[in-house]
């Protein structure tokens, strides 16, 4: 029986660590990720299921919900993104939980995420993301599907300072790096990845 | 101090000195300097040759509009040619060159064509060298060219990077002139979003140049405290040095210079960054730019626009001339005799058409001569102007000079509001194009609006200013109303003078003269456009800015229209030069495009895989080992490897979607050609899919995980297509079907195990707890076993022919598996294999690939008919009974396989009957796929040939022109390798 070690979206891309005064990346490994799907005419039903499992409050919308075990990211009419711990169980809890509702698909290794923060991030941000991040029009309660350098993105906000998280499909990490050292190395860049 | 340098006055650092060199000679100029500034102090006059009949030329302007002053900046692969001398920011070590000029400025050898002048006429390449028409291509176009074109490149990849950036604001205001500064303070101050733009490396425009007043302080003055003021609002951005080009829907371009101005550019800084802006409200203050008046000898170096003149000497404190006339039909040509006067060069003349003139105006020019209702005929001089020939009251009076000041009005600078298909109106008054219609969300403001004063602009910027920020419901308390110092604003009439013995002309940059548009009209050109693309007035570098209107005066006349009549041509974007290479930001090179890499990219570098572009994804091509010289010695030990033991490739680029809900089977059936209701839980299907047309768009397996858990696998390289038209299928088509899709590509890292030890390895990987024997796991199963911490999935699908299998597991877990994989197959002696043997293996089987679902074939055609499901519908099968689509003698499947060993086959090579002539109408088809057969020994191939399955057995010739290839092939079984399928079934 083979004991297979886990690699995030990140990993072996080469430790460039710069001095972080601009930016600091930190690779968000291990995450439970799911893609929910509502089943037809029930996307009503799905949100108030799944914000009911997750202990939180989860709208049809571009909008992100949060707990401290779960993110919920509304990617799509009837669809979100949702984000838990480490718990290897948690997706299929979800979908026992949504049984009937919505199908739940399991995206636990297809999504690459970085938190991205630092003072100098609004102007690294502003050099790939086509949409306004300025603070009254993107809040912590915000999510965008876009894209950055030809990489379709998902895009939240965690907080003001602000940190956002940038996640992605895995197989674009090592071209999302060219963009964010480019982007942000001048201002100073630090990656932290396993 | 340069010789030409003022004592006194001006916005330069006068304890800073730069040097520099222009064509090798080393000068000094001042901090605050353009190039163009320190040559006029240094007292250069010449700095180039023109485009077509390589006259001198000196410098025009003092700003982007330049039509002359264009030089090489920079050595080697830095070297850009056509750089306007007049937005050069001086730096130290500026190296600089004339260009069009051999060998030497002073001394051209094509200035020779000058006498040959009737020659180079208005549209003389269509007309001269016509006959014989031998000679074009051996004489002509090589002669042509070479005498052709501004400036050269250097001929290397250019060696700066550049990137782009979006920004948002509630008012982008273009220009920061007097308007620009008024828009942009009052909008901030409300608190708006506001951007500011300005091409110089100063704020302030005009206000830079002229002596002026805005309560109470000189205008350079106020404009750098209204930049300081600028700079603490946080809700303001200043973009220095950055040129907006477009109007766009909903957007702005724009070009930020970053380091051209630099001596030594920072490491990791780009060159040039490209804005894309968006703003609820744009103002446009990008003033209006003085016009030149067409006369013999308007060329002469030191013929200058009169505000240019103010801007050396009052900005630069650079003197343009010692002894300069005034030559104008403006109240503001008057400005520049009372600068030369206060820069101790009183000038020799004042010449204006109009006979009216203000008392303020005319006191302006002290008691130096005036000329009223005169005109200047011609000017006279070599590479340097020395006198102008004066025509009035007075009759003909020649006046000595080294200078000339023109002033025939102002063109406001318009151009990006005509790029969404806006035309200007002509006004009288103003003797301008003004804005008319206007783009959404786009107002001008000040000269760029005809509102020419001071005073004007600055009640613009603030109106403008305070409405935007109204819109962005950040009202402004009370906009505030600046004290202009007073001017007048008066114009007349003057555009051309003729009967001046010297060339007059009409643009500059392009050598078109007031001849050339007389002839363009004799020639029938009389639309503004035919002249436009006759003569070339107006392209370039300036894009007739300085030249344009004059043009557009002188066909009007000829043709007894008025300008309005007559109408102007419309601005495109860019509206001045950009590097390609900020189109292009990062995405140059191997960025051009994101690159997608699977989990064993790792793994198969360390193994030294050489690796293919197959979309975005990079695969591993071959796995070359020490010793092996060829690729096909490679690719042909990885296939006898699979055929006899076992292989490993990666297959994570197929595409994979994810399907979901009660109605997945009817779905299938609806976007296959075949049947997918009846597939039952724990198997895989191999399905084609149509095009509404009715040709093949894609294949592929389908395995069925759950009742309601189905994956569907795509090609590599139509994932995304496939996955776009599965949800347009669902969300247009049949939105009524409870179905579920997502992409799954990225979650699963997935590989081909495949030979005749596959399930041995996959045994010894699994363990004995799971059961992989024939019995639980035939052909086409599929399912979902343990494997360490996590849950893999084994599909038992084959396309190389052998007993194989697919495991995929989540993506985390792929460098892993493969590390696994190999650890465990070590004593199998377990091969990786590439996409050349893949290939190989599939010719060998006669699957179809890329080659073949070519978007031009039906499944009948890939001897795939028999999917068609007949017992119900889907998509593509009305459209593919079209009877062409089934005629017999449409090119089928069929293999090939030369008669004489040895032979190579390559595909592209068409296909005729032996004997026939190589012309089309004997073609039959075409090779689409070929490959040497490590298993037969002998170059195979695939093709499409007319009733190809009725002629197995026949010979053929495939012809391959292009390559040189001519072999006699024989049409056999699309199937090399074990026709009967054996060995799939184990």
């Amino acid at each position: 029986m083979a004991d297979l070690v886990h690699r995030g979206g990140y990993a072996g891309l080469g430790r460039r660590v710069g001095s972080g005064d601009g930016v600091v990346a930190v690779e968000q490994a291990g995450l439970a990720a799911a893609t929910v799907i509502a089943r037809r005419g029930k996307a009503e039903a799905a949100a108030a299921r799944l914000g009911g499992h997750l202990g939180l409050a989860v709208a049809d919308a571009a909008k992100r919900a949060v707990s401290p075990a779960a993110t919920v990211l509304g990617t799509g009419p009837g669809t979100w993104l949702v984000f838990g711990g480490e718990d290897p169980g948690f997706v299929a809890g979800l979908a026992a939980a949504l049984a009937g509702l919505a199908a739940v698909i399991d995206q636990s290794d297809g999504q690459a995420v970085l938190h991205l923060s630092g003072a100098r991030l609004p102007e690294a941000l502003e050099k790939g993301v086509r949409i306004d991040l300025d603070p009254a029009r993107f809040t912590p309660e915000d999510v965008a599907v876009t894209s950055i350098a030809h990489i379709g993105v998902t895009l939240w906000k965690i907080d003001a300072a602000p940190t956002f998280a940038v996640a992605l499909p895995r197989s674009y990490a090592g071209s999302f790096r060219h963009w964010l050292e480019a982007s942000a190395g001048p201002a100073g860049l630090a990656v932290v990845s396993d | 101090m340069s010789s030409h340098r003022l004592g006194t006055g001006g916005l330069v650092d006068r304890q800073t000195p730069i040097g520099f060199s222009f064509d090798g000679r080393p000068l000094t100029g001042l901090a605050g300097d353009t190039l163009a500034s320190a040559l006029v102090a240094n007292g250069i006059r010449l700095v180039g040759r023109s485009f077509k009949y390589h006259r001198p030329r000196g410098i025009v302007s003092a700003g982007p509009e330049e039509p002359n002053a264009l030089v090489e900046k920079g050595r080697g692969a830095y070297r850009e040619p056509n750089t306007r001398a007049t937005t050069v920011e001086l730096y130290p070590g500026l190296d600089v060159a004339s260009q069009n000029r051999w060998p030497s400025l002073r001394f051209d050898v094509q200035a020779i064509g000058q006498l040959a002048s009737p020659l180079l006429a208005a549209g003389f390449y269509y007309k001269t060298f016509m006959w014989p028409a031998a000679l074009w291509e051996r004489l002509y176009e090589p002669a042509i060219r070479r005498a052709a074109g501004l400036g050269s490149l250097s001929g290397a990849p250019d060696p700066d990077f550049y990137e782009k950036a979006y920004a948002f604001c509630d008012l982008l205001v273009i220009g920061a002139g007097p308007a620009g500064l008024a828009a942009a303070l009052t909008a901030g101050r409300a608190g708006a979003r506001v951007i500011l733009l300005e091409q110089d490396f100063a704020l302030g425009g005009r206000l830079l140049a002229e002596r002026c007043e805005i309560d109470g302080m000189p205008g350079a003055v106020w404009a750098r405290e209204v930049e300081a003021e600028l700079a603490t609002l946080a809700n303001v951005r200043i973009l220095s040095r950055t040129a907006a080009f477009g109007l766009y829907d909903g957007e702005v371009g724009a070009v930020e210079r970053l380091t051209d101005h630099l001596a030594v550019t920072p490491a990791c800084m780009p060159r040039q960054r490209l804005w894309t802006l968006v703003a609820a409200q744009t103002v446009l203050a990008a003033g209006a730019v003085e016009r030149p008046i067409v006369f013999g000898g308007n060329d002469r170096p030191g013929i200058m626009l009169a505000s240019a003149m103010r801007s050396y000497i009052q900005r630069f404190a650079a003197l343009p001339g010692r002894s300069v006339a005034v030559f104008t039909a403006t109240d503001d040509g008057w400005r520049t005799a009372e600068a030369f006067a206060r820069a101790g060069a009183p000038v020799a003349a004042v010449i204006d058409s109009r006979r009216d003139i203000v008392a303020s105006v005319r006191a302006l020019a002290g008691d130096v001569p005036v000329f009223l209702g005169a005109r200047v005929l011609d000017a006279i001089g070599g590479q340097s102007l020395s006198a102008i020939e004066v025509i009035g009251d007075h009759g003909r009076r020649r006046i000595a000079v080294d200078g000339l000041a023109v002033s025939g009005g102002f063109n406001p600078d318009l151009a990006m509001t005509t790029h969404l298909g806006h035309k200007p109106r002509w006004s009288e008054t103003s003797l301008a194009f003004l804005p008319d219609a206007l783009p959404a969300h786009l107002v001008v403001a000040g000269a760029a609006a005809g509102r020419f004063t001071l005073a004007e602009a600055l009640a613009d910027g603030a109106r403008l200013g305070a409405a935007a920020a109204g819109m962005a419901g950040k009202p402004a308390a009370a906009p505030p109303a600046w004290r202009a110092s007073d001017e007048t604003f008066a114009v007349g009439p003057l555009f051309h003078v003729e009967g001046g013995r010297g060339k007059a002309f009409v643009d500059l940059q392009n050598d078109v003269t007031d001849k050339d548009v007389a002839q363009s009209v004799h020639e029938g050109f009389v639309s503004v456009e035919h002249l436009k693309r006759y003569t070339t007035l107006g392209m370039a570098t300036d894009q007739g800015r300085t030249s344009n209107v004059n043009g557009l005066a002188i066909l009007a006349r000829l043709t007894g229209r008025t300008i309005p009549e007559t109408g102007s041509t419309r601005a495109r974007p860019p509206h001045g030069p950009v590097a390609i290479g900020a189109f292009a930001g990062l995405h140059t090179g191997p960025h051009f495009k994101p690159t997608r890499l699977t989990a064993g990219h790792g793994w198969a570098e360390e193994q030294g895989a050489v690796f293919v572009e197959t979309g975005q994804w990079l695969r591993a091509q071959w796995f070359p080992r020490p010793g092996e010289t060829d690729w096909l010695e490679s690719v042909t030990r990885e296939v006898q490897a699979v055929r006899s033991g076992v292989g490993i490739c990666d297959v994570s680029t197929l595409g994979k979607i994810a399907l979901a809900g009660p109605d997945v089977g009817v779905f299938l059936d609806r976007v296959y050609c075949n049947t997918f209701s009846t597939l039952p839980v724990g198997k895989a299907r191999y399905g084609l899919m149509l095009r509404e047309d009715g040709f093949v768009m894609d294949d592929g397996t389908t395995a069925r995980f759950g009742a309601e858990d189905y994956l569907l696998s795509t090609t590599t390289v139509n994932a995304g297509k496939v996955m776009q038209h599965l949800a347009f299928c669902h969300q247009v088509l049949w939105p009524e079907l409870d179905v579920q899709m997502v992409s799954v590509t990225e979650q699963w890292a997935q590989f081909a195990v495949a030979g005749p030890q596959s399930r041995a390895l996959l045994q010894q990987v699994f363990g004995s707890a799971v059961d992989l024997s024939d019995a639980a796991f035939p052909y086409l199963a599929c399912g979902a076993f343990p494997l360490g911490p996590t849950m893999a999935r084994l599909f038992r699908i084959s396309f190389s022919g052998e007993r194989a299998y697919e495991i995929a597991v989540p993506a985390g877990y792929g460098d892993a598996l493969v590390r696994a994989l190999m650890a465990g197959g070590r004593d199998l002696g377990v091969t990786p294999y590439g996409t050349e043997a893949l290939a190989v293996m599939r010719i060998e089987k006669g699957h179809v690939a890329g080659a073949e679902l070519n978007g031009q074939t039906v499944a009948r055609d890939l001897g795939l008919g028999r999917m068609m499901s007949t017992k119900k519908d889907y998509i593509g099968r009305l459209m593919a009974e079209r009877a062409a689509l089934n005629d017999p003698d449409r090119p089928t499947l069929v293999g090939l396989k030369p008669t004489v060993p040895g032979v190579r086959l390559r595909a592209g090579a068409h296909f005729l009957p032996i004997g026939a002539a190589a012309s089309a109408e004997n073609d039959q088809g075409y090779m689409t796929s070929t490959a040497f057969s490590p298993s037969l020994g002998h170059w195979i191939g695939l093709g499409l040939l007319a009733r190809g399955p009725e002629r197995i057995g026949e010979q053929i010739r495939a012809y391959d022109p292009i390559r040189g290839g001519d072999a006699v092939v024989e049409v056999v079984n699309p199937v090399f390798i074990d026709p009967e399928g054996n060995r799939v079934h184990g």
